[in-house]
């Protein structure tokens, strides 16, 4: 079973190239989905997604890699960062401030678009989001490792955060040339009705410790929400968090909201040698997601924690008890509900777009360079993207891309064939790492990049519809 | 095409499989160490094991505590006796006087016609007669009566008793007066009839031929005593009638002229049975009251106190006593303490007291005596104290110890004794007796911590745990803290004891602070750790007398540490 399970994930992860969004595929011309990245691009035809296959993508990334926690030992066995073999030194210097995983989830269950009168694209789309995101301090980990590696020791953990948001999402957009105002100028926008399940969220912004044989001293303040349902809060008796349950019954619909795409594309086209240069910029996720107060929680935490240790130590003393009981107030106890008295609103991850590309031999070929900034809820991720795209066809075309910001040991490629009629595909990868550690696993070995795990999967098929785009 | 084909080439060319990492089950170490070099946690603070604790000592009938904190053992005896003085009222009873004189006898003077005239005629009946009374106290002194001076009596009277007989009516102004000579130590009440030591009586004759007389008290009887010389207990005094005579009036005597009367005439002194009863007297007395004994059981002495292994040293036994008595007569008490073991008596000890006098029957005095070996500094108030050897008496705690009270007048003493009264005495020994470690002392006490973390059996298994802290002693002995460790069964596991030496304190009132430093090494225990148990070892002083209080005590902060932190193996589901 454990090898069949190893097995179909490298398969998945093999056959994951994906882009419904993915950054590739913002300078191919004849993309079928790089409207989901600005509004105003439209594909040379219309078309509409196979039905449950018009696309998903994958997208997971983390600012580390097995090597950040892995370490080959003396012994020749491999051993976990906090073996003792391991240095302080060695697992902190490979570690950023912060550690941030993000794992997001998109599928289109309906995916459609046409044009209409001249030159106006019309787009809807019935899809779903899950995306998590969590943000560990490197401060945190210097605390797993070290310990108490002197009497007293300190630790200032700062922005430890925690979500997760899932949503369903109806999209109409319209894109529109705009040549008989401004020659090359096309602009589009995008309307998101939006019904979300859940939105959790956590975050410490301050967690200060200090340890020493005479006491241990945590100092939290943090803040955390519970905007839907399937989470559960559980109180102790003094009315504090001393965990989470999941409870089914309250799922369902917990919020609404909207949220709008804009975009613009101006090409040079006035005879000049840079005739092809094209400018772009969008705004994505300009939103939000409203849930009504008997669908919100809201938890603070603000207080300190001191332990000096027991009291009265004797034959009475229910160690096992006590020590749940310091764990419970170390670690939980300090976060407490605070009355809701409105309704709770949360903001979606915007995404700023700004590119430009030039194409030249006839427009068979071009590059661009992709600037993109997604302003995340407990970080802004930046990337910068340089993208070479070829497409000897019309129908087809392929792409390669080197994202420079976030990791140096990736490229990004997509294979998009759209014909004029007929199913089309394309699947790609922003992320597809250079440099791999082999995960050795009951006989198999496993691929997994080495520094940070850098993996998106964009994969979709449509059918073409027919229409025109003005360009050609 | 070209193109296509040279980037994957390109693409398939740049990527490349650097490292590889075996995470199979035996290619990856699952081991992970938590906590650091010095992870060190804040157990916290023991209990204040007090002696008490160590001694399962607590405040009993037997086991008290002080105002200071410290322990001692108490006991107590209370006794009572009569001293019975009214043996005296019958002893001090004697028969009165009463002496009949010979009768004599005259004729109303004859006057023929004559006028006898006016005014009274004295008819002297001639009468002058000495007469001796005798008495004995001799069967007082059997008694105990030693000396006398003066007996009180009770409803004594001397009167002459005159009967006058004659053949014609006697006149009706017809009146008698007779003087009586008394010795000097009988003491009347004063009276006008008094004169010297010569009462005169008179009184008018009643036609049956009775004199009405007043009588007169006899208060007292006081004795003479020489000093150095036995005084004698039987008295003779003399009496004398020098005079007895009657009154007529002139006018009445030719009714009887010619005609005799014969006068008879009794001497009379006691009570109205002619007895003389005593109230009470002065004089010195030696009674003695029958010994009481009385056996104090010793119950509720903790059997550590009596254990072959403990050696206690009664510092500075003492004994209260406590004694009340109404006696007028000063009262010494002797008492006779004998400690009782299993094997036989111990060596006992004698103490007598004396007990202060009551200014009065109705009021009690009380006499208080602290009986010890040296005179305290803090001797309370009120108390007399006595020297004895009590430490000789208690120099290991018996199973009992009989009491042996007797009682006795001070015989050397002056005192008045009321003779219708028995006088209480009550009294009671308190036993007061702090103890302090002697030089063999070796007392221990276990202290089971139970329901262990299972952390702790992960942390003996992975690395050396180190106990540190300090601990703080107001205990004057050494103590040995070591500690063991129990399986559920309650079964020592085999991890080497280990244990480390708490000073003693110096001063008793200020704690001493001993760092602690014990390491337990780790080791691979089969079973978990379900009980840690510290032994506690209360060692020889090296003082021995410092006292055992209740506030001496034993508290340790205790840090929990792992150097090197705790290693877990993340194979081990448990």
């Amino acid at each position: 079973m454990k090898k069949t399970l190893i097995v179909a994930m490298t398969a998945f992860l093999a056959a994951a190239v994906a882009g419904a969004q993915t950054r590739t595929s913002y300078f191919v011309r004849n993309s079928t989905q790089n409207h989901y990245l600005n509004p105003a691009f439209a594909p040379d035809q219309g078309y509409v997604g196979v039905p449950l296959l018009s696309g998903f993508n994958i997208n997971m990334g983390t600012n580390f890699g097995p090597e950040s926690f892995l370490f080959p030992l003396s012994n020749g066995k491999t051993g976990l960062f906090l073996n003792e073999q391991v240095s302080s030194e060695a697992f902190l210097s490979g570690l950023n401030d912060y550690s941030d995983v993000n794992l997001n989830f998109g599928y289109n269950i309906v995916d459609a678009g046409w044009f209409t009168g001249k030159d106006a694209f019309w787009t809807v789309s019935l899809g779903v989001d899950v995306n998590v995101d969590g943000s560990v301090p490197k401060e945190l980990f210097r605390f797993m490792k070290d310990g108490m590696a002197a009497d007293p020791q300190s630790y200032s953990i700062r922005n430890l955060a925690l979500g997760a948001q899932a949503f369903g999402r109806v999209s109409v957009g319209y894109s529109r040339g705009l040549d008989d105002y401004v020659r090359g100028l096309r602009v589009g926008g995008k309307v998101n009705l939006l019904a979300s399940v859940a939105d959790i969220q956590m975050k410490i912004d301050r967690m200060d410790m200090n340890l020493s044989s005479q006491s241990w001293q945590v100092s939290a303040l943090g803040s955390a929400s519970i905007l839907g349902g399937g989470l559960v809060p559980r109180f102790n008796e003094e009315g504090y968090v001393d965990g989470v349950n999941f409870d089914a019954s309250t799922l369902g619909l917990g919020g609404f909201g909207m949220s709008f795409d804009l975009g613009a594309e101006y090409t040079i086209s006035e005879g000049t040698p840079v005739d092809g240069l094209r400018f772009s910029v969008s705004v994505t996720d300009l939103g939000f997601i409203s849930y009504g107060k008997n669908k919100s929680r809201v938890l603070t935490a603000d207080g300190d924690v001191r332990f000096e240790g027991f009291e009265d130590i004797g034959a009475d003393t229910d160690f096992d008890s006590q020590l749940k009981s310091l764990t419970e107030d170390l670690m939980m106890a300090s976060f407490k509900e605070q009355e809701v008295s409105k309704a709770q609103s949360g903001a979606l991850a915007a995404t700023l777009h700004a590119g430009v590309d030039y194409s030249f031999l006839e427009d068979k070929m071009n590059v661009g360079l992709l600037y993109s900034a997604r302003f995340g809820r407990f970080r802004t991720q930046n990337e910068l993207t340089l993208a070479w795209n070829y497409a000897p066809v019309r129908c087809f075309d392929i792409a390669l891309s080197y994202s420079l910001l976030r990791t140096h040991s990736t490229f990004g490629w997509l294979i998009t064939f759209v014909p004029r009629k007929g199913v089309g595909i394309f699947v790609g990868s922003d992320y597809t790492p250079l440099n791999y550690t082999a995960l050795k696993l009951d006989g198999l070995k496993l691929p997994v990049p080495s520094r940070k795990v850098m993996l998106d999967v964009n994969f979709g098929l449509t059918i073409s519809l027919g229409g025109t785009n003005s360009r050609y | 095409m070209k193109v296509v084909t040279a980037a994957a080439v390109t693409a398939a060319s740049l990527s490349s499989c650097t490292t590889e990492m075996d995470l199979s089950g035996d290619g990856l170490d699952k081991n992970v160490t938590l906590g650091g070099e010095a992870l060190s946690l804040p157990l916290g603070s023991t209990k204040e094991m007090t002696l008490g604790d160590f001694m399962n000592l607590s405040e009993s009938d037997v086991i008290k505590v002080d105002g200071n904190g410290n322990y001692y053992i108490e006991f107590s005896e209370t006794f009572g006796q009569t001293v019975a003085l009214s043996d005296f009222t019958d002893q001090l009873t004697v028969e009165g006087l009463s002496h009949y004189l010979s009768d004599v006898s005259l004729t109303f003077p004859e006057f023929g016609g004559a006028d006898p005239g006016s005014g009274e005629l004295e008819l002297d009946l001639g009468m002058n007669e000495s007469f001796t009374y005798e008495f004995s106290f001799e069967e007082a002194r059997e008694k105990g009566l030693v000396r006398i001076y003066r007996i009180n009596l009770e409803n004594a009277y001397i009167i002459p008793d005159v009967r006058l007989s004659c053949g014609s009516p006697l006149p009706p102004s017809l009146r008698a007066e007779v003087q009586i000579e008394v010795p000097d130590r009988y003491v009347f009440e004063e009276s006008s009839m008094i004169q010297g030591n010569v009462i005169t009586y008179t009184g008018s004759v009643r036609s049956d031929g009775s004199v009405d007389f007043q009588p007169i008290r006899l208060a007292s009887i006081e004795f003479d005593y020489v000093e150095g010389q036995e005084q004698p207990f039987t008295f003779s005094d003399d009496f004398a009638v020098r005079r007895f005579v009657l009154y007529v009036n002139a006018e009445e005597v030719p009714a009887v002229s010619g005609a005799e009367l014969t006068a008879s005439l009794n001497v009379h002194a006691g009570d109205a049975d002619g007895q003389l009863y005593p109230i009470s007297f002065e004089g010195r007395v030696d009674v003695t009251v029958d010994p009481v004994t009385e056996t104090i059981e010793i119950d509720d002495i903790p059997d550590i106190l009596k254990g072959d292994d403990v050696n206690l040293d009664f510092y500075a036994p003492a004994i209260s006593a406590s004694i009340t008595t109404n006696s007028t007569v000063p009262v010494n008490i002797s008492a006779g303490l004998t400690p009782v073991f299993a094997g036989g008596n111990g060596d006992g000890l004698h103490v007598g007291m004396p007990v202060r006098a009551s200014s009065s029957a109705d009021q009690e005095q009380t006499s208080s005596y602290w009986i010890s070996n040296e005179l305290p500094s803090d001797l309370p108030s009120g108390y007399e104290w006595l020297q004895a050897d009590v430490k000789g008496l208690l120099r290991r705690i018996p199973d009992a110890v009989n009491v042996n009270v007797g009682a006795g007048t001070d015989s050397g003493a002056d005192v008045t004794v009321d003779c219708g009264r028995d006088y209480q005495i009550t009294g009671s020994f308190d036993f007061n007796i702090p103890f302090s470690f002697g030089d063999g002392l070796y007392i221990s006490l276990c202290d089971t911590l139970k329901d262990m973390p299972e952390i702790m059996s992960t942390i003996v298994r992975s690395a050396d745990m180190n106990l540190s802290g300090e601990v703080y002693s107001t205990i004057p002995v050494d103590v040995e803290l070591s500690v063991c460790f129990l399986d559920a069964s309650l079964n020592m596991l085999d991890i080497p004891a280990v244990s480390q030496l708490i000073g003693s304190t110096d001063s008793g009132l200020e704690p001493r602070m001993t760092p602690l430093d014990i390491t337990v090494s780790r080791t691979d225990i089969a079973e978990d750790i379900y009980a840690v148990v510290l032994k506690y070892s209360l060692l020889p002083g090296q003082e021995p007398g410092l006292p055992l209080s209740d506030s001496s005590s034993i508290r340790a902060d205790l840090v929990l540490g792992v150097p090197g932190g705790i290693t877990l193996d993340l194979n081990n589901k448990d």
